[in-house]
C-alpha cells in the first residue's frame, strides 16, 4: 500500500519524508488532496489488485486486537464456563490459521514484488 | 582418486557427476541405513560430509545438522557455523570452508549455498603427509544440483534479490529516487518477514501444505 503511494503522490519527497521522520502518513496528500490513509491506500491499491482491501481487512485483524486472537485464546464465548488459554505464542493457532496467514502474506508479497518489478522495467 | 590437475579442471557436468556418485555411493544408502534403523533423517538432506579416515574401515558421514563447516553469509565478513547461520535461515552464503581442526581431513563436503538447492562440493582427497599444508587441496566446484522445486515462499526469497537488482540499478535522479529507496525498505521489510514466514511454518512442518496451497492460489 504505502509503496503504491509513491504513485498517488505529486512528489515523492514527502512520502520519504514521512518514512523518514515516522510521522502519520495522513499528513501527506494525494494528487486528488486525500489524506494517504490506510482506508484510501487499499482502495486505491484495489485499482491494481482487486483482492487488496479484503486482503487488508483480513491481515488487520492478525495486528489489531480482533476475532482471531479471541478465538486462540478463548474456549466458550459465553462467559459461564469460558476456558482462558495463556502459555507459548501460537500454542492454540491452528495449522490452518498458520496457512491461511501464509496464504495471504504471499499474495501481499506478491503484489509488492509485482509492483517493484513494474516500476523497474519500465523507467 | 583424480589428479590436482584434472580437478582444476572440472567443469559443471564435472562437479555435477561427482555430486551424484556421492550422493549414490555415500548419501542416499547412509539415510537409508539411519531409516532402516528408525532413526530417520528429519526432512530433505540440505549438507553432507564424508570422511575418509585411514583408521576406519570405512568412510564416517555426516547429514544435515552435523556437518562441520564455516561459512560468511553474502554481505557478512562474520565466519559463522554453517549449520547454525542455515538453521537462522540464511540461504546465501557468499563461502564455506571447513572447520579448522578439521582443515587436513580426507573429506567431500556437499552444502546448499542458495535458496534454489543450488548445491557446492568442497573436497580433498590428498593424503595429510603428501600435502604442502596449504588450502589448494580444498577446492570448491559448483554442482549446480537441483535436488526438489523450492518452495512458493523459497521462491519468493530468491525473487527479492532479483527485484532489488532491477530496481537498484536505476539509479535515478530526484524526486524518482525516493520511489526505489521506499521500494527498498519494503524489499528488505518484505524479505525478512518472508524468512520469518519460513521459520514458522518449518517449526509447525507445514512447508508443503503452504506450497501446495499456495500453488491453488496462484492458479
Amino acid at each position: 500500500m504505502r509503496v503504491n503511494a509513491c504513485f498517488l503522490v505529486s512528489d515523492p519527497l514527502e512520502v520519504w519524508a514521512a518514512l523518514k521522520s515516522g510521522e502519520p502518513w495522513n499528513r501527506v496528500k494525494s494528487n486528488d488532496s486525500q489524506p494517504l490513509t490506510d482506508a484510501y491506500l487499499h482502495a486505491q491499491l484495489s485499482a491494481k489488485f482487486d483482492w487488496a482491501t479484503g486482503v487488508y481487512k483480513q491481515m488487520s485483524g492478525y495486528v489489531h486486537l480482533s476475532r482471531p486472537h479471541l478465538e486462540s485464546t478463548v474456549e466458550g464465548e459465553d462467559f459461564l464456563g469460558m476456558i482462558i488459554h495463556q502459555g507459548p505464542a501460537g500454542a492454540r493457532v491452528t495449522d490452518r490459521d498458520s496457512t491461511e496467514n501464509a496464504q495471504l502474506f504471499i499474495k501481499v508479497t506478491k503484489a509488492l514484488l509485482s509492483l517493484c518489478e513494474e516500476y523497474a522495467t519500465n523507467r | 582418486v583424480q589428479t590436482q590437475a584434472t580437478l582444476n579442471k572440472m567443469d559443471s557436468e564435472g562437479a555435477q557427476n561427482l555430486m551424484n556418485n556421492v550422493l549414490q555411493t555415500y548419501v542416499l544408502p547412509e539415510a537409508e541405513r539411519r531409516r532402516n534403523e528408525g532413526i530417520p533423517v528429519d526432512g530433505d538432506i540440505w549438507a553432507a560430509q564424508v570422511l575418509f579416515e585411514s583408521n576406519k574401515t570405512g568412510p564416517r558421514i555426516r547429514l544435515n545438522s552435523e556437518v562441520r563447516l564455516v561459512a560468511q553469509a553474502v554481505g557478512s565478513t562474520e565466519v559463522k557455523d554453517y549449520v547454525e547461520l542455515y538453521n537462522s535461515g540464511c540461504r546465501a552464503f557468499g563461502s564455506v570452508q571447513l572447520v579448522p581442526d578439521e582443515s587436513n581431513v580426507r573429506h567431500m563436503s556437499l552444502y546448499q549455498i542458495g535458496v534454489t538447492s543450488h548445491w557446492h562440493i568442497l573436497f580433498n582427497l590428498a593424503e595429510q603427509e603428501t600435502r604442502s599444508g596449504d588450502p589448494e587441496g580444498q577446492i570448491a566446484f559448483d554442482a549446480g544440483y537441483q535436488e526438489s522445486t523450492p518452495t512458493e515462499l523459497e521462491a519468493l526469497y530468491a525473487e527479492h534479490d532479483r527485484i532489488a537488482e532491477l530496481v537498484l540499478a536505476i539509479n535515478s535522479p530526484t524526486p524518482e529516487a525516493p520511489i526505489e529507496t521506499v521500494m527498498a525498505v519494503a524489499l528488505q521489510r518484505s524479505r525478512h518477514l518472508v524468512q520469518a514466514y519460513v521459520s514458522l511454518l518449518q517449526a509447525k512442518n507445514l512447508s508443503a501444505p503452504v506450497h501446495l496451497f499456495a500453488c491453488n492460489l496462484i492458479r
